[in-house]
């Protein structure tokens, strides 16, 4: 009896861990979100803000709004490259700040792809 | 920056500890029995507008005066930086900016103490990307004069501080910076 009760235990405890059979893999589009940093000042209390997909000369325009927050968030398809432009007022000068990143996966532990969330940084620098 | 400066300070004493029973100089006998070794290191040069960080990896002499050198450096973050483009209109780009080069270097020891100067000549092969664009900062030869003074950390390796002129050739940056390196023998150093 005790042996049949060891072996039972033994078969349940090699189900219970048979947990590698739970990672379901998403084939795909993966989305996450990309930070836009900005500078809202009284300068600048609100910005056009144009994101391309690739460089901002191809001029692939997929969003365009006046923002007036320093910090926004857009969720973006990974594995293609983005790139953001605003103009800001500084005293006499007239500042073009663009930034441009890829949005990358990763893998997690299932060996399953995921978007990796990014930030393009247009702040102003203090110069 | 001041936390930079303390932190320097405080690792020179703690090394100079360290030292306090090297035996200075080597005679001939040490001379017959060195041979040229492999050497790995861990470099920065920076001032208060950038920061750049590298390795090197080269061979040391038998006499420990002379090394020859193959650097790579980074900007190990994406820099600011502004570009006028005529009419008061300037574009600010992220920057990535990398070297890649070789060098050599004369180490002058002083008796009686673990400290030798160093003066240095590093020939780098710059370029970077800025982000976002097409446009791209300009690239090309340089040539790295260093100099300053290496703490010999018991036959194990150096401690090195001192002075760098490093043009990267980003837009306006300033070039005079603060050279400081560690580096360790690969092999064992008889």
């Amino acid at each position: 009896m005790k042996k049949i009760l060891l072996i039972s235990f033994a078969l349940l405890m090699a189900t219970i861990s048979c947990t590698d059979d739970s990672c379901f893999c998403n084939s795909g589009p993966f989305y996450a979100d990309m930070k836009v940093k900005l500078t809202i000042n009284d300068e600048n209390p609100e910005v056009f803000l144009t994101v391309f997909e690739g460089n901002f000369e191809a001029q692939d325009t997929l969003i365009a709004e006046w923002i007036n927050e320093s910090t926004v968030y857009y969720e973006m398809e990974a594995g293609r490259y983005y790139s953001a432009v605003v103009v800001y007022q500084d005293g006499a000068r007239q500042i073009t700040a663009i930034d441009g990143r890829k949005m990358k996966t990763s893998e997690d532990d299932c060996g399953c792809d995921y978007a990796e969330t990014m930030t393009l940084n247009l702040r102003l620098a203090s110069w | 920056m001041r936390s930079l400066a303390l932190n320097t300070i405080l690792v020179f004493s703690f090394l100079q500890g360290i030292a306090q029973d090297y035996r200075y100089g080597y005679d001939n006998s040490d001379l017959r029995s060195k041979r040229i070794a492999g050497y790995m290191s861990i470099r920065n040069d920076l001032n208060i507008d950038d920061y750049i960080l590298g390795t090197e990896l080269g061979i040391v002499s038998k006499s420990r005066r002379l090394t020859a050198f193959a650097t790579f450096d980074a900007r190990p973050y994406r820099k600011r930086i502004l570009e006028y483009r005529g009419n008061n209109m300037f574009y600010q780009f992220r920057e990535e900016r990398f070297f890649l080069g070789a060098g050599a270097e004369y180490f002058k020891s002083f008796k009686q103490l673990p400290l030798a100067a160093f003066v240095q000549a590093n020939g780098v092969y710059t370029w970077g990307k800025y982000g976002g664009t097409e446009m791209k900062p300009d690239q090309g030869w340089v040539i790295i004069p260093r100099l300053g003074l290496a703490l010999d950390l018991r036959g194990y390796g150096w401690l090195k501080l001192g002075y760098s002129y490093l043009d990267p050739k980003s837009y306006r940056l300033e070039k005079h910076r603060v050279y400081i390196a560690i580096s360790g023998f690969l092999s064992n150093n008889p």
